[in-house]
């Protein structure tokens, strides 16, 4: 794995906005292509590999959290909990995730966090940064079937989907929108009815969820975290109604960092991951500290030689976990995270990576995404 | 491991048929049963009453569109059996329950 300086294409944000990545620059330079990372086939494989087995350790760990009901740990109120255990037995539709790693090429994989709900940044990885491969080095490959895998989970959803058809919905922001725009394009690939709104035009005719022009919600997927959905006030119909929701109310589990301790005790020592544990870990140690329930790096504690660094934020009141300080090393003074892109819930869903980057350990929502070829 | 493809694709596909099983009811709008007055009042309101119950229903076209489709189905020899008005309570709709806790936030997404 090597970082590699390259010449940006002229008028490229143009380009990038022609594929929908519209907040490329404001607030903050986002979209880097000034420099790209480069794979060896193995380490793609590594990747790959990597991100099938913690696939399937991560569903194990969520039936774990269930069978001895780790809840509170997981600050999970009670009135999801019975959310929780119908949808894991009644298995429903489960499309995407993103598991993000510390990576150097040197070393396995280490799995820093798992977004399993609500993960962004897809439109770049599927497809922006493809799109620069073929603009810029189009001999090359990826590792990127993300597009194709997504159409074709849709087209499998599509005869458990009533009136074959997903409505998508997210708060009223730019990336976040276009999130659901981009899954909208590709739902409507695989021959879906879909359309688009934000979540709070959503509405409750006190029998079931309804959508903007008074339709019954069949099938929702909503870009928006199941732990605020169950709190809001029609959290409370949930149980009652009979919309299928994607992603579905058991990855609440795998999405929250609560899942890293309990990944940790079922399979300590895994080379995929790093010791974590609900509790601080003595003084000398190099650790870092995450809200159970944040997002984008923010409310993050790194603890390492007697120093903190921190980052800002909102999150933190439902409480933290604690995870031993991943071994980082610097491309060019910027420190890479792997999102290693999950499509479906077969064995083999690990299907691309997107690389975001910044000059401090710890990745929030103003560092870059650089795209990546294979070698 | 409990979690099995073949079960999610048996209950989920069971929800599906169910789903599909359902009759619609008597539209106002369809031309078989079609009513103009009540037809006018569904595009207006987003639903009719059926069987003493609210029905919400979108109508992607305007009046004019179904009262064609209604012509050339009579004209066609189509027999009609129009949609009786009826009164019903319509459900109040309550918009906003979710996206309070998004709001204030930069993304929801991760």
């Amino acid at each position: 794995m090597r970082r590699v300086a390259s010449v940006p294409r002229p008028s490229w944000q143009a380009r990038v906005e022609e594929s929908g990545l519209i907040w490329h620059s404001d607030p903050a330079a986002y979209w880097n292509e000034s420099a790209f990372y480069e794979f060896t086939a193995r380490e793609v494989e590594v990747l790959e590999s990597a991100t099938n087995a913690l696939a399937g350790m991560a569903l194990k760990a969520a039936q774990h959290i269930i069978d001895y009901k780790l809840y509170e740990e997981l600050a999970i109120p009670a009135c999801a909990v019975p959310l929780i255990e119908a949808s894991w037995e009644s298995e429903p539709l489960s499309l995407y995730g993103r598991f993000d790693f510390a990576y150097t090429g040197d070393g396995p994989p280490k799995l820093l966090e798992y977004y399993a709900d609500t993960p962004t940044s897809l439109l770049e990885a599927a497809l922006v940064q493809w799109r620069w491969l073929e603009d810029v080095l189009p001999r090359r490959d990826q590792f990127n079937s993300i597009h194709e895998r997504l159409i074709a989970c849709w087209k499998g959803f599509a005869r458990y989907l009533p009136d074959d058809r997903i409505d998508l919905c997210s708060i009223d922001d730019a990336e976040d929108g276009m999130t659901v725009t981009y899954l909208m394009e590709t739902a409507r690939l695989a021959d879906l009815a879909a359309s688009i709104f934000p979540i709070n035009e959503i509405g409750w005719n006190g029998e079931e969820f309804i959508g903007p022009h008074e339709r019954a919600l069949g099938a929702v997927f909503k870009l928006y975290p199941w732990e605020w959905m169950v709190r809001e006030d029609f959290g409370r119909y949930l149980s009652s109604a009979k919309t299928i929701w994607i992603e579905p109310a058991w990855k609440m589990l795998l999405s929250n960092k609560g899942i890293l301790p309990v990944l940790w005790k079922l399979y300590p020592d895994h080379p995929n991951l790093l010791a974590a544990s609900f509790e601080a870990p003595d003084a000398s140690a190099k650790w870092v500290r995450k809200p159970l329930l944040g997002r984008e790096g923010a409310n993050v504690t790194l603890h390492f030689d007697g120093e903190k660094v921190a980052t800002g934020g909102d999150y933190g009141k439902e409480g933290f976990i604690c995870q031993e300080l991943a071994p980082l090393k610097a491309f060019d003074c910027k420190h890479a995270v792997i999102g290693s892109w999950v499509i479906g819930d077969d064995e083999n869903c690990s299907a691309g990576i997107g690389i975001r980057e910044s000059e401090s350990p710890i990745i929030t929502n103003t560092s870059q995404f650089v795209p990546h070829v294979i070698d | 491991m409990k979690r099995s493809s073949a079960v999610q694709l048996t209950v989920v596909a069971a929800m599906g048929l169910a789903a599909r099983a359902q009759q619609p009811p008597p539209d106002p709008c369809s031309p078989a049963t079609f009513n103009g007055q009540v037809c006018q009042a569904a595009i207006r309101q987003g639903g009719f009453c059926s069987q003493g119950a609210w029905v919400p229903m979108s109508y992607p076209q305007g009046y004019p569109d179904y009262y064609d489709a209604y012509g050339k189905y009579v004209q066609g020899g189509g027999a009609v059996n129009p949609l009786q008005a009826e009164h019903c309570r319509r459900p109040r709709v309550a918009r906003g329950g979710f996206g309070a806790t998004g709001a204030a936030y930069h993304s929801a997404g991760g």
